[in-house]
């Protein structure tokens, strides 16, 4: 870094742009320096993880790490790690030379909106840290069958494996032929079952391992995402993929850009249909690229959906535009507390048009009793040393009648 | 604390004293508070520098600047106006004004000052949006005259029934208005906005932010009616009395020499004065023991409130009495009833022996038709006019240029119509391009909310600060901003964690802890705050605390207050409305997290008749970019861009800037204007390809500039850039228009010598010519090359004028042959 850059840093230093003002004074640049190497030390330890530092604490280390030049890398840091890089890296946005390795505030944006992404579906299944074992137990039925109905990842055993073999092979039939169809599968369970949980268990094992296929979540619990026009729900599927694959992460933004009519070059998207229609081709080309054969999009608390009618329709519309005329890689996961009849019964449908997908249903029953002591006790063992598994039965008892069977 | 509890001792020496009087600052003054008593006292020249180059951590950045600002304005030997300055706002903070008591050298008028509006604080439901409304049409009536020798001072209060019309007590114009009419207009003077401050003695008084008015001369006195002798001390007139009652009722109609009532109450824009309308005859009636409010000047002293009940009628019918307290020099201040209306114009004290003492005011359904003929039946105007000027009146114009859509929007946010549609409080700027003017929209926005301390103003993100990035920190700023304790703050939902379910259903699930666990807390909390029951028993004490200080005697009726064995429950309204400005979009994104939040927040995914009512009353504006969670009909959004032209826009805000002071400006001025906008929009756009400051050049065109706007041309005799000094120049119309009919204005001009207006409508040309030579002259000194280049509309190039509708001209003034090739600055 030449002094004159350097000076620029000091400048923005002490125009408050910095979270943790290095100095109070005006620090010459090899005191500026050595103060930043004297940090060098306990900045790695609060970056690793290793003290109790809160936000601000973690965002001065990261920008620590920045000015000194030897960030560590983004990969595989929680939630509140990313977001401190984020904020240090946003606090220097205005300096001109920064030192190379540093990353862009697009890339620490990306890593910090992936992880958070994920971190609600980690905090359901309890899970400590991505990629660390959680807390979830049982449901392994239903789980066969979601991944089953993706048939992404590796079968577990020779019955699951010779089922998706032959699905597998009709579905490929169908597609050569022209009439493959999207896959929608629906899950309804009453509230407390451990719906959300089960959900949450599917995504991570399918997301977070590797990014291996095009997958969107979308949530109705969140206020940006309920009874939203299906542009809006384009735009926040071109978002997530974006995040993931990086690659496309231009392409999607223009697509974006057409869709809220920001932008009329490149990409002059303004229409529902052929948004929907490239977003296609961009998930086809990221399935051409990962080798993949399906593109999940998993539609979470559906409740919230059927409970607006309105909302429904756009969300029908959303779907619609997705599939456009055929999209048999995409698989559907919409899971509620009631049926789906909007989604799954052509009847129920204003138009009453053929449904553009194939229907799987599924319902979820109540945690037995021996699931539920299975989850009570891994739960214990991790909150308490010396629990004892005894409890369990009582413990599942009680929880069997207040939730049905949570993951915790 | 309540206000049973001992005071607690100051400190006895003066380092701990200085200690304590800094903590008390940074714990008690709000920032934007602190912010508008410095820029206002004038000491520290830029308050935001001084809070920039403390550098400490968050927690301890407000002790810092509290150090910062009580150590500059020692050195300046002004700490105790300071200090009287944070007394004046903060009387209702206990421990504030003991910590401040050894800095305020309370000169006596501060005392009075305090006694004159002390009874602020008991404010009923709606009772501040009626005082917003009709405190700046009172007004103080000032008079000194010498007669047969011997010299009077004459003090009053009046109030405006028309643009220039106001109605006060016949006499308070003493026997000037009997003996010599004819010089009642030299000798009297009218002033509205008087709320702080020395009192208002003499009749050529001029002060900053006080508006004064002279009389119309010759005929000032538009209708009147003789004053009783002994008015005051009758009692039980006989027949003939009370005929004499009926015709002698001491009021006066006096024209004002300007249309004050049509101004708006800044000279930027934005509410106008407007005035009072007299209800119908009969339309009003009284019963024994109902509100009486009187907004009163005593002896000069600034605006000052009082409340009380109505007693009685005499039996002439023509007087009514009441039990609020008046002072001297109130005479001729409007009585309002409960719900504000007219009921008459005081005039008198009334003490008769036997009888309880009280004062008294002429009916106005007695004299109503002596005046009304008069009256325009115009009504008064009630469109806020167009927001042309953020700057405070002390400072050079800093003009808003386009944003009629924000302007628009916040016009009618500010206004008490509630808005039916989402798009009406939620507002978007999209503006990739820096120098749009998207933060400038929160300065705009303080500008409009000086006035109306109803509306607060909430910044997430701006200029210094990184927008929050989670959910708590958001949810605290609104809250703290909008007047939650900080004790409600436990009671916030906990963030969902992998440790341990948080004991509800949901306790795990992040995404609904967000969109709807928190929003509901916050929403629920803000309605709790905004609106909510007083006792009046601690604001009591609370006086009775500040007498203690000061030594003196708190009244009675205070101190029965106080006393109450019972609570006495009073309701309050907080705040009116919350502007929350979400800026720093999109060079600092909203985590998604925050959006969830600030989604619900707004009622994204309701019906907007399904809201809260206290959602309702949330106004959004998100800087930058319009976020994807709002739909276009969901949000106003305005698309700024700083590279289009400004023509039409500049007319716009130099119509509004006349209109504002109650001026039209003429068409062909107006052209004038829009081509020389062009003409520079077209010079900028050829000499620069980055936009980002071509808004800032037109706002320069329209102030003073500390020093002249030049660029050299270049050695190789190419055109160089040739914006000259417009910054100069510029701001000679308004100047010169102006200045004729506000002073206020001339007071704005930083450098008074080079207001142009004083000899010539159309500036004289030679100042701004002799500020180029000079600075032509500096360059070549420095740099060797001399060559400066303007462009004026107004003047020529020899500095003669050619009038008003001289033509876009431009001139070059040459000191010497540059020496060698340099570039521009």
């Amino acid at each position: 870094m030449r002094d004159d850059s350097r000076g620029r840093v000091i400048h923005a230093l002490s125009a408050g742009r910095v979270i943790d003002a290095l100095s109070a004074g005006n620090p010459s640049i090899s005191a500026l320096n050595e103060r930043l190497r004297s940090h060098a030390e306990s900045d790695d330890r609060i970056i690793a993880g290793h003290t109790d530092a809160d936000d601000e604490e973690i965002a001065s280390a990261w920008l620590r790490a920045f000015l000194r030049g030897s960030p560590p890398p983004l990969d595989h840091r929680p939630v509140a790690q990313l977001r401190g890089a984020l904020r240090a890296r946003e606090a220097l946005h205005q300096i001109e030379l920064v030192p190379p390795g540093v990353p862009d505030i697009d890339e620490c944006r990306r890593h910090f909106e992936l992880t958070e992404l994920i971190e609600p579906l980690r905090i359901l299944v309890g899970q400590s840290l991505p990629g660390e074992p959680d807390r979830f137990a049982r449901r392994q039925t239903e789980l066969r069958k979601l991944r089953g109905f993706v048939d992404v990842l590796r079968s577990e055993g020779a019955i699951e494996m010779g089922s998706r073999w032959v699905s597998r092979s009709a579905r490929s039939v169908s597609s050569t032929f022209g009439f493959g169809q999207t896959r929608l599968l629906t899950m309804s369970a009453r509230g407390g079952l451990g719906k959300s949980t089960l959900l949450a268990k599917f995504v991570l094992d399918h997301a977070v391992p590797r990014h291996e296929f095009p997958f969107v979540y979308l949530d109705f619990d969140r206020a940006t995402i309920r009874g939203r026009t299906p542009e809006q729900l384009l735009i926040e599927t071109a978002r997530q993929l974006g995040l993931s694959f990086p690659k496309y992460q231009p392409e999607l933004e223009r697509l974006s850009d057409a869709l809220r009519g920001v932008s009329a070059t490149a990409t002059p998207a303004t229409d529902l249909g052929e948004a929907g229609h490239l977003l296609q081709i961009i998930s086809k080309q990221i399935l051409a690229d990962t080798q993949a054969s399906t593109f999940l999009l998993v539609l979470d608390t559906m409740e919230v959906v059927q409970n607006d009618s309105e909302a429904m329709d756009d969300l029908v519309e959303f779907l619609n535009a997705l599939i456009g005329l055929g999209f048999p890689e995409l698989a559907v996961v919409a899971a509620g507390r009631a049926e789906i009849p909007e989604l799954t019964d052509s009847g129920a449908r204003e138009k009453r048009d053929p449904l553009p997908w194939s229907v799987t249903k599924e319902e979820l029953g109540p945690l037995s009793v021996g699931d539920a002591v299975d989850m009570v006790n891994l739960l214990g063992r991790a909150l308490i040393l010396s629990w004892n598994p005894a409890w369990a039965h009582t413990i599942a008892g009680a929880a069997k009648t207040r939730t049905g069977g949570a993951s915790h | 604390m309540s206000g049973n509890e001992p005071m607690p001792d100051v400190p006895g020496d003066p380092a701990s004293q200085k200690e304590n009087f800094i903590w008390a600052i940074a714990t008690y003054v709000p920032e934007q508070l602190l912010a508008w008593v410095v820029q206002n006292e004038g000491v520290v020249e830029d308050y935001e520098e001084l809070v920039k180059l403390q550098t400490e951590a968050n927690e301890e950045r407000p002790i810092a600047v509290a150090r910062a600002l009580v150590a500059a304005y020692e050195v300046e030997g002004q700490l105790h106006r300071f200090a009287s300055a944070l007394c004046r706002e903060l009387r209702w903070a206990r421990e504030f004004l003991l910590a401040a008591t050894p800095f305020v050298v309370p000169p006596k008028t501060n005392h009075e000052a305090f006694y004159a509006r002390r009874d602020n604080f008991f404010r009923g439901e709606n009772l501040q949006r009626a005082l917003d409304e009709h405190l700046p049409q009172v007004c103080c009536i000032v008079g000194r005259y010498e007669l047969d020798g011997e010299v009077q001072q004459r003090s009053g209060t009046g109030f405006l029934v028309g643009p220039n019309l106001i109605l006060t007590a016949m006499h308070v114009f003493g026997d000037l208005a009997v003996r010599d009419q004819a010089r009642v207009p030299e000798c009297f003077a009218v002033y509205f906005d008087h709320v702080k401050g020395e009192p208002l003695l003499r009749p050529n008084d001029s002060r900053q932010r006080v508006r004064r008015v002279q009389l119309a001369s010759p005929s000032w006195l538009v209708a009147s009616s003789p004053i009783l002798s002994g008015d005051g001390r009758i009692d039980e007139p006989d027949a003939a009395m009370i005929a004499t009652m009926r015709q002698r009722f001491d009021v006066a109609l006096v024209a004002l020499a300007e249309e004050v009532g049509a101004e708006t109450l800044t000279p930027g824009g934005g509410r106008r004065r407007s005035w009072i309308t007299l209800p119908a005859s009969g339309s009003v009636t009284l019963e024994r023991d109902s509100r009486i409010v009187i907004p009163q000047y005593p002896f000069g002293e600034p605006c000052s409130i009082d409340f009380g009940r109505y007693k009685e009628r005499c039996r002439s019918g023509t007087r009514i009495r009441y039990n609020v307290e008046m002072g001297r020099g109130t005479s001729g201040a409007p009585c309002f009833d409960r719900e504000f209306r007219i009921v008459g114009v005081h005039n008198a004290y009334f003490q008769v022996p036997g009888r309880d003492e009280a004062n008294q005011a002429i009916y106005l359904d007695t004299f109503g038709s002596l005046i009304r003929p008069h009256l325009s039946n115009a009504a008064p105007p009630d469109v806020p006019l167009r927001l042309w000027n953020i700057a405070r009146q002390s400072e050079p114009p800093r003009v808003v240029i386009g944003r009629e859509l924000f302007l628009d929007f916040v016009s009618a946010g500010v206004g008490e119509t509630a808005t039916t549609a989402r798009a009406g409080r939620v507002y978007a700027a999209v503006a990739p391009l820096e120098g749009s003017g998207k933060t400038f929209s929160v300065e705009i926005l303080r500008a409009a909310f000086a006035d109306r301390p109803a509306h607060r103003l909430i910044e997430l993100g701006s200029p210094s600060e990184l927008l929050p990035s989670q959910v708590e920190s958001v949810a605290r700023i609104i809250a703290e901003r909008l007047g939650v304790p900080a004790t409600e703050f436990a009671s916030m939902p906990t963030r969902p964690g992998i440790d341990l379910p948080q004991g509800s259903l949901d306790g795990d699930k992040l995404r609904r802890w967000a969109s709807e666990l928190v929003p509901r807390w916050l929403l629920n909390r803000l309605e709790q705050a905004r609106d909510c029951e007083v006792d009046k028993r601690e604001a009591a004490r609370s006086l009775i605390e500040q007498d203690r200080i000061f030594n003196r005697v708190t009244p009675a009726d205070i101190v029965a207050i106080a006393n109450s064995p019972e609570p006495v429950i009073e309701r309050v309204e907080k705040w009116a409305y919350g502007w929350i400005a979400v800026d720093r979009l999109p060079e600092s994104a909203m985590t998604p997290e925050v959006q969830d939040f600030v989604a619900a927040l707004i009622g994204i995914g309701t019906h907007e008749a399904s809201t809260l009512s206290v959602q309702r009353r949330l106004r959004w504006l998100f800087l930058g970019i319009k976020p994807d969670f709002l739909s276009e009909t969901e949000a106003t959004v305005e698309h700024l861009d700083p590279g289009q032209g400004a023509e039409q826009e500049v007319a716009a805000m130099l119509r509004s800037a006349f209109a504002a002071a109650n001026q039209r400006l003429r068409d062909d001025e107006v052209e004038d204007w829009s081509k020389l906008i062009a003409g520079v929009g077209r010079v900028y756009d050829q000499q620069y390809t980055d936009k980002s400051k071509r808004y800032e050049w037109m706002q320069k065109l329209s102030q003073p500039a500390p020093q002249p706007y030049f660029r050299e041309s270049r050695a190789d005799g190419k055109a160089g850039p040739q914006v000259a000094v417009l910054g100069a120049a510029g701001r000679s119309l308004l100047c010169i228009r102006a200045c004729r009919f506000r002073c206020s204005f001339r007071e704005a001009t930083a450098e008074p010598t080079r207001c142009s207006c004083r000899s010539s409508p159309v500036g004289r040309g030679s100042n701004r010519r002799a500020s180029v030579y000079r600075a032509a002259r500096r360059e070549k000194r420095n740099r060797g090359s001399g060559a400066v280049s303007y462009l004026s509309p107004l003047c020529t190039e020899d500095g003669s004028n050619r009038g008003e509708n001289a033509p876009l001209k431009r001139g070059r003034i040459d000191v010497g042959r540059p020496k060698a090739a340099s570039h521009a600055r």
